[in-house]
């Protein structure tokens, strides 16, 4: 019975079951999100797409052991009826050359051949030659890999940290799970607090011909307070940092003004802190939300500002004249420039300077390295499996009458036609080879 | 630099359609002799191709991968290459130009109609898994397309297997078109693998996460899995000639989406900045 359920677990129908279902979860995820409300990433973690993981991962063990003491030795194959190819040599014997065996050996083996066994009797010879026996730990190298990613995504899963946090120029920020946004993953059984401290030292876009956007340069000191450590490093495009295990890269960037906004009736301060606005150029438009009774202010940013028969112009990315254009649903547009004051009309908004702010993405990940590794062995196997794959010959001489009969068999299961191509090649060969060494 | 890639880009365009002509003619008058000048003449044009492809490379600096021009550019002699490739220890495919060659001018085309503009290379393509990514998507791409144009090569022969003489008759039996196919699927199917590995490293760096299950990873996967699926069905279900062949017209339809369907051509899949 236990045997039944190993064999049912290690069939190659509920490995093709398995792969289909999983194709089609996904499929649906992609094409069906908007009515199920379940994308890929919500997909992989539903109890169906966990169970049939779990399946795949003990088929393709159970497969793979059952595969390795089945096949890790090559088999012996024996001579068919009809033999691929068949070479009658008329009037020559075996014996009257001893050579011809080791001569076809010779052969075999600068065609790549390593030969398994010979037997040799006055009326008939056998050689045995076979190829691409790494092919088949190819396949159980593949399945191995399979084997590791899914245990890297498990790892992954429970363990991976995703997270972002939002640093303003000049200012740093403890980085504990209140301080985290954007959160797409906290690790299930470890601390979600990194507990170091971030400062954004300095922010810097570079741009070529004032255009196109091409690096950035952000420089920031990481302090460790248990352990008293301290490192500053930059963080560029494809280049992250990194601090006590955890990577920061930089998701995105904008501006934040130092506003002040008083009350125009009471003089209370409202605000007096740097925003966080998300704007870079004209094109973009962002608001304030203030207290209730008031109403929110909505920024449009020119970072080099031009008046243009009194339009606002921007000339380039850089914040060398920088000018906001602020409205509110009862308040038409008004220019703030830097170091400006605008009277809206509950509310006064003073402008007095302006920094950088940075969203980067933190990331810790145990299963990412186990991941990597078993795309490598996947992949190595491939290789192994694909570019060297078992092949068996199998040469029988025979004496027949008074002719000598080569004839050329054997096997290779993924390409059989291109086998039959290379054997038939191989027999010109050692027609050749034979007649005219002898 | 820009006129001279322009007049490379379109002796190419030229040598490929007249390529086309000639195995065409090869087809429709069943006149084998026209083969032979057909791929010939692909040839050619691959050789305009490439030297158009280097002087681009040159002028901008970095490798053409920005914008729909340059991943035509690429993408199609990467198509082009691999069939020639396989010629060269194949030569009873050469007639899969047929085929071939008419895709080849479609994408180029398409990608002449955008900007060829030269621009600096985008921040999020500063880096050297691009190299490694975007070749081996290409690599994959290619393959799997060759096998589709094998797998309809066979269905065609196999449904005119009793004529002697016409433009089936050129290409190999259909057992050997039946390996070639698999030949293909699991070439592409390693180029894939590495592609998702390399795009995972540069996700890495680049976004901070390696897999974000964004439409194109997932596609990508999908296509992985796809074509996964098909190898495992013949080499284990023994799903050999036509039922190989449906497959891979169908599974090539996983890799059209995950490259065309879902705006590759306009910049990264996940926006950054």
């Amino acid at each position: 019975m236990n045997y039944r359920i190993l064999q049912w677990l290690s069939s190659r129908k509920l490995a093709i079951t398995l792969l289909t279902s999983l194709i089609l979860l996904l499929l649906s995820g992609t094409l069906f999100s908007k009515v199920t409300l379940l994308g890929p990433p919500e997909i992989v973690k539903t109890w169906v797409f966990m169970l049939l993981s779990g399946f795949v991962l003990l088929s393709t063990a159970i497969c793979s052991i059952l595969r390795i003491s089945r096949n890790s030795k090559p088999g012996e194959i024996t001579p068919s009826e009809k033999p691929l190819v068949s070479i009658i040599l008329p009037g020559r014997t075996i014996g009257e050359n001893l050579n011809l065996v080791i001569q076809i050996k010779q052969l075999l083996s600068s065609a790549g051949w390593v030969i398994r066994s010979t037997s040799k009797s006055d009326w008939e010879a056998v050689i045995h030659g076979s190829k691409g026996d790494a092919g088949f730990w190819g396949s159980i190298l593949f399945h191995a890999s399979l084997l590791i990613i899914i245990l890297g995504g498990v790892l992954s899963l429970y363990t991976g940290f995703y997270a972002g946090i939002v640093v303003t120029e000049g200012q740093s920020l403890e980085v504990t799970e209140n301080n985290l946004v954007d959160i797409s993953r906290l690790p299930k059984f470890a601390t979600s607090s990194p507990g170091f401290r971030v400062e954004l030292e300095s922010f810097e876009p570079i741009f070529e011909q004032n255009r196109f956007f091409t690096q950035y340069l952000a420089r920031l000191t990481f302090t460790d307070p248990i352990k008293g450590k301290i490192s500053l490093q930059n963080v560029k495009i494809n280049n992250p940092a990194s601090f006590g295990w955890y990577e920061i890269s930089l998701y995105r960037y904008g501006f934040a003004p130092l506003l002040k906004i008083t009350d125009n009736a009471t003089g209370q301060v409202l605000n007096d802190a740097y925003v966080n606005l998300v704007v870079l150029d004209p094109a973009d438009s962002d608001s304030i939300i203030l207290p209730p009774g008031y109403p929110s202010l909505h920024f449009r940013m020119f970072p080099d500002a031009q008046m243009q028969n009194r339009t606002i112009r921007n000339r380039s990315p850089l914040p060398k004249n920088p000018v906001f254009l602020v409205w509110t649903a009862e308040d038409k547009n008004q220019p703030l420039p830097l170091g400006g004051k605008i009277k809206l009309q509950k509310v006064a908004v003073q402008f007095t300077d302006l920094q950088y702010w940075a969203n980067f993405r933190l990331s810790r990940d145990a299963g990412q390295g186990v991941i990597y590794l078993g795309f490598g062995i996947g992949i190595l196997g491939l290789v192994l499996r694909f570019a060297n794959p078992r092949k068996h010959l199998l040469v029988t001489l025979k004496q027949v009458d008074e002719q000598l009969e080569i004839a050329l068999d054997g096997s290779c299961a993924y390409f059989p036609a291109l086998f039959q191509q290379e054997i038939t090649a191989l027999a010109g060969k050692i027609e050749r080879e034979i007649t005219c060494k002898n | 630099m820009q006129k001279l890639e322009i007049i490379l880009v379109w002796i190419g365009l030229l040598g490929y359609l007249l390529g086309f002509a000639l195995l065409l003619t090869s087809l429709t008058f069943r006149r084998s002799r026209f083969t032979k000048p057909g791929w010939y003449m692909s040839w050619l044009a691959f050789f305009a191709h490439t030297l158009a492809i280097v002087t681009r490379w040159i002028a901008s600096g970095h490798p053409p991968v920005e914008g729909n021009y340059e991943n035509a550019l690429l993408g199609t002699w990467f198509i082009g290459g691999i069939f020639l490739a396989g010629t060269l220890k194949h030569r009873r495919i050469m007639g899969m130009g047929v085929l071939i060659n008419p895709i080849i001018l479609f994408i180029l085309g398409m990608g002449l109609q955008t900007k060829t503009e030269l621009v600096p290379l985008s921040p999020p393509y500063q880096s050297n898994w691009l190299w490694i990514h975007v070749g081996f998507a290409w690599l994959a791409f290619s393959a799997f397309f060759a096998a589709f144009v094998l797998a309809v090569i066979y269905l065609w022969k196999a449904k005119y297997s009793g004529k002697k003489n016409g433009f089936p008759a050129q290409f190999p039996e259909l057992p050997v078109i039946d390996d070639l196919m698999l030949g293909f699927i699991a070439f592409g199917f390693i180029s894939q693998g590495l592609q998702i590995a390399a795009g995972a490293f540069w996700a890495s760096s680049l976004w901070g996460s390696y897999w974000s299950w964004d439409p194109i990873e997932t596609w990508s996967l999908i296509c992985w899995l796809t074509y996964g699926l098909t190898l495992h069905l013949r080499l284990t279900q023994n799903w050999r000639g036509s039922r190989l062949a449906w497959l891979s017209l169908l599974a090539v339809v996983t890799e059209i989406v995950s490259f065309w369907g879902l705006g590759i051509g306009t910049g990264p899949h996940t926006p950054l900045l």
